[in-house]
């Protein structure tokens, strides 16, 4: 041991998490408790790999065979392993680490390295830092293993002599003042040496030395480890202990939120996903939280192995990060869903990340003195009461109303989509100083044909045309079905209104129009009606409610 | 057997609860919460509270469409959106509320929301959901047929998130029980050549604090009934002849509608 790579200015302190379940928990996780006690196998060329305690408590142990392990216990359930699949759960779990600390590296197939030597205050020091993640990790339905060391390579060690033995307490102190070469050799002693993470030849031949533990290895002359086992091995033991730096390939915060759960058995009826949904979508609130985001659209997809995907999409009026505002928004979408037979899968993706902003609250938040008007609570029952709406009605039937700037009367108005609120506003130099002629307040979707033989009069009782033949019905909701003649007197009138020989590619077809008042059947009430200045057809087109 | 207690009214009246009808006028209006003023003086005086309930359901019964239910409450409306109270919710109204109108009544359009919910069911949750949120302080609707269980739950939604329900009803279900707040039934007022504006008459069925009214009438500030004078010889005298091209006039302001002085 010649040079120290002396940092004892900078110490660093490295997290290793081990999962020794992760296998098992891709599938387990999310699953109600009396299914997790079930014996579960994971299977690789038809060996047990991996299996839970239920199964463990069984008598089936791996490597066994599936047919032992079925004769072992009729209710065993077997999944393949399904590595792709870990290594996504491992990089989710490194997004969720991505709260405590920014440098979290990936070690594949179970391990995660965190850099946490710049958040221990923040965190309350390690033994606060370590039960949050653990905690984290039990609520997410991981088991995990939590080791310290001062190199990110003697953590991984000591993480995965836990798997082999239940070694003694890691005793980590980071006011150790010796150097870092001193504290890692010291806390490595006393391990086996088929706990480095090295080629199981070089293990086997050291074993054969007669060299059992890193002790007798840290002993050697490392020139003739050099020389035995190669540049790379020594290599290790140097950035093992902290004599050459071992940078670390960091993961970037990803720019999205994807996660699912699988089930054991196919669900059939949508109101026991409520339990995992909620899991899922507390997994995101805890993203968001990390980053700083909000999002308003939440993709939720149901598939099941031999159908179809089944999606369906929360859309919110604002970006937030509210656990009870995702539930019931998903919880109400899926009281709509009825069409789906089995499901296998659930998974939830959010793309449009947004940067949260944050309204100061009522001081008074949760107690008697609250005040219902403050700014945040009345925008959240605002937004609360859009997002249900849009949920159930569909994000196409809720709108604004514009007035537009056309003086055709279909045109003179607009729907406003409320994510953009284009509201036209009227210049102040142009028409408002004019007094407006009257408008209805209601408008028929299409001019409504009179029928041709109504009979009109003037308010001076001067008639034209015929009586009405057919029964003109004034509105669906108040028309009277017996089979009446109608009396239309004309009030006031005419308007006429060009029509748009702009926006007509035959100038032929345009065709002004006469708009007039009148009253129907002198019952009081009052309709917009026109007549085209060429064929003098009657149309009703408006209504004074 | 005990002997009969001869009938004391006045212990009877101290009893509390006990409300007198000849007492309205004295302290039952103080108690009562102040409304949105209609907008009608004759109206206000009639309703308690000087105006349309601020929460309870209101139902507004009538047979034709077009008398001036919408203008009766636009007063309101004007009032309620330039206080930026909330939205004002219409739910599946039967044809499009028309934007320069609602303006030329002043109301903001910023606070408007129109919804068009596919069937009853939703639109009944729609608008029990509007009215017990707080962020509404007016929702709107026309309910093809709806019992009295139901208008109960919306009127409990209705005093829970402290807004105005209006319904728009057949005036068939004026013989029906309802536990709404206020109803008030509408008759189109018949045009007479006498007077320029519009009226409406109106009837109070049900009222917090009143009997049924007798029937009263409104005047809008409107000139929907007066005639253009040369009108009838212009298109129906004789019919054949084709219509002069003239641009609407308002003899009032003698502007042309572009504003133009008119020559």
């Amino acid at each position: 041991m010649v040079t120290h790579y002396d940092n004892t200015a900078q110490q660093t302190l490295w997290l290793s998490i081990y999962l020794p379940m992760l296998p098992v928990e891709v599938f387990t996780r999310g699953l109600k408790p009396e299914d997790t006690s079930r014996p579960i196998v994971i299977l690789a060329q038809r060996k047990v790999r991996f299996l839970n305690p239920a199964a463990h408590a069984r008598g089936i142990n791996i490597g066994s065979s599936l047919d032992t392990a079925f004769t072992l216990s009729s209710q065993v359930v077997s999944f393949e392993r399904n590595e792709q699949k870990e290594f996504s759960t491992l990089s989710h779990l490194a997004q969720w680490t991505y709260q405590f600390t920014p440098n979290v590296s990936i070690r594949a197939p179970d391990c995660l390295l965190l850099d946490i030597s710049g958040c221990l205050k923040l965190f309350g020091g390690l033994e606060n830092l370590k039960s949050r993640i653990q905690q984290g990790l039990t609520k997410q339905g991981y088991e995990s293993v939590l080791t310290t060391n001062m190199t990110p390579m003697a953590a991984l060690c000591l993480a995965t002599s836990n798997r082999k033995q239940q070694v003694e307490k890691d005793n980590t102190g980071t006011d150790e003042n010796g150097s870092c070469v001193a504290y890692v050799t010291k806390s490595l002693e006393s391990l086996p040496v088929d706990c480095l993470q090295v080629d199981k030849k070089i293990i086997e031949s050291l074993q054969q030395m007669g060299i059992a533990d890193c002790k007798a290895l840290f002993a050697l002359p490392q020139s003739g480890l050099n020389r035995r086992f190669g540049i790379y091995f020594v290599d290790y033991l140097q950035r093992l202990l902290g004599e050459k730096p071992d940078p670390q390939k960091f993961i970037n915060p990803e720019p999205k939120f994807v996660n699912d759960v699988t089930f054991l058995a196919d669900i059939n009826n949508t109101a026991s996903l409520r339990f995992p949904i909620n899991r899922l979508i507390s997994e995101l609130a805890e993203f968001l939280t990390a980053r700083q985001l909000a999002t308003n659209h939440l993709s939720w997809s149901l598939s099941h192995r031999s159908h179809g995907d089944r999606n369906f999409n929360i859309l919110l009026a604002n970006p937030v990060n509210e656990h009870d505002m995702f539930m019931s928004l998903t919880l109400l979408k899926l009281e709509q869903i009825n069409d789906v037979k089995e499901i296998d899968n659930l998974s939830l993706a959010v793309n449009n990340l947004f940067p949260a902003v944050n309204i100061s609250g009522d001081l008074f938040h949760g107690t008697p003195f609250q005040q219902n008007n403050s700014v945040k609570g009345q925008q959240q029952q605002t937004d609360m009461l859009l997002n249900k709406l849009r949920t159930r009605l569909g994000p196409g039937s809720c709108y604004g109303l514009s007035a537009a700037n056309d003086h055709r009367p279909e045109k003179a108005w607009k729907p406003v989509r409320l994510d953009q609120k284009d509201y036209w506003q009227p210049d102040q130099i142009g028409m408002t100083s004019a007094p407006q002629p009257a408008r209805p307040m209601m408008l028929l979707s299409q001019p409504k044909p009179l029928p041709g033989t109504c009979s009109f009069s003037s308010a001076g009782n001067v008639t034209g045309g015929a009586s009405v033949k057919t029964p003109f019905q004034l509105s669906s909701l108040h028309s009277s079905s017996r089979k009446a003649k109608h009396q239309l007197t004309l009030l006031k009138g005419p308007e006429r209104i060009d029509f748009g020989w702009w926006d007509e590619d035959d100038l032929s077809k345009v065709i002004t129009r006469d708009y007039y008042v009148a009253t129907i059947d002198n019952q009081g009430s009052l309709l917009w009606i026109f007549q085209y200045s060429n064929d003098k057809r009657w149309y009703l087109h408006g209504i004074f409610s | 057997m005990a002997q009969k207690q001869p009938y004391d009214l006045d212990k009877t009246l101290q009893k509390a609860g006990m409300w007198r009808a000849s007492h309205m006028h004295e302290g039952f209006q103080a108690e009562q919460k102040q409304g949105t003023p209609t907008g009608f003086s004759i109206l206000d005086e009639q309703l308690s509270g000087s105006g349309w309930p601020t929460d309870g359901i209101t139902e507004l019964l009538y047979e034709h469409a077009g008398i001036g239910e919408i203008r009766l409450l636009a007063p309101a409306l004007a009032n309620l959106s330039q206080q930026k109270a909330g939205w004002i919710l219409w739910i599946s109204p039967p044809y499009i509320p028309y934007a320069p109108a609602l303006i030329a009544a002043g109301i903001d359009l910023t606070s408007i929301l129109v919804i068009n919910p596919k069937n009853q069911t939703d639109s009944l949750w729609a608008m029990e959901q509007a009215l017990a949120s707080t962020s509404c302080c007016a929702v709107l609707a026309w309910p093809k047929n709806i019992n009295d269980k139901q208008v109960r739950r919306l009127q409990v939604a209705s005093k829970s998130g402290k807004s105005l329900g209006i319904l728009f009803r057949a005036i068939q279900s004026v013989k029906q029980a309802s536990p709404a707040e206020l109803r008030i039934e509408l008759t189109g007022n018949s045009y007479s050549p006498l007077v320029e504006h519009s009226s409406l008459d109106m009837k109070i069925v049900k009222r917090r604090g009143g009997w049924p009214t007798e029937k009263f009438t409104i005047d809008f500030d409107d000139k929907l009934h007066q005639i253009t004078p040369d009108f009838s010889e212009m298109a129906f005298r004789n019919p054949h002849k084709p219509a002069p091209d003239l641009v609407f006039v308002d003899r009032q302001s003698s502007q042309d509608r572009y504003g133009y002085p008119l020559r």
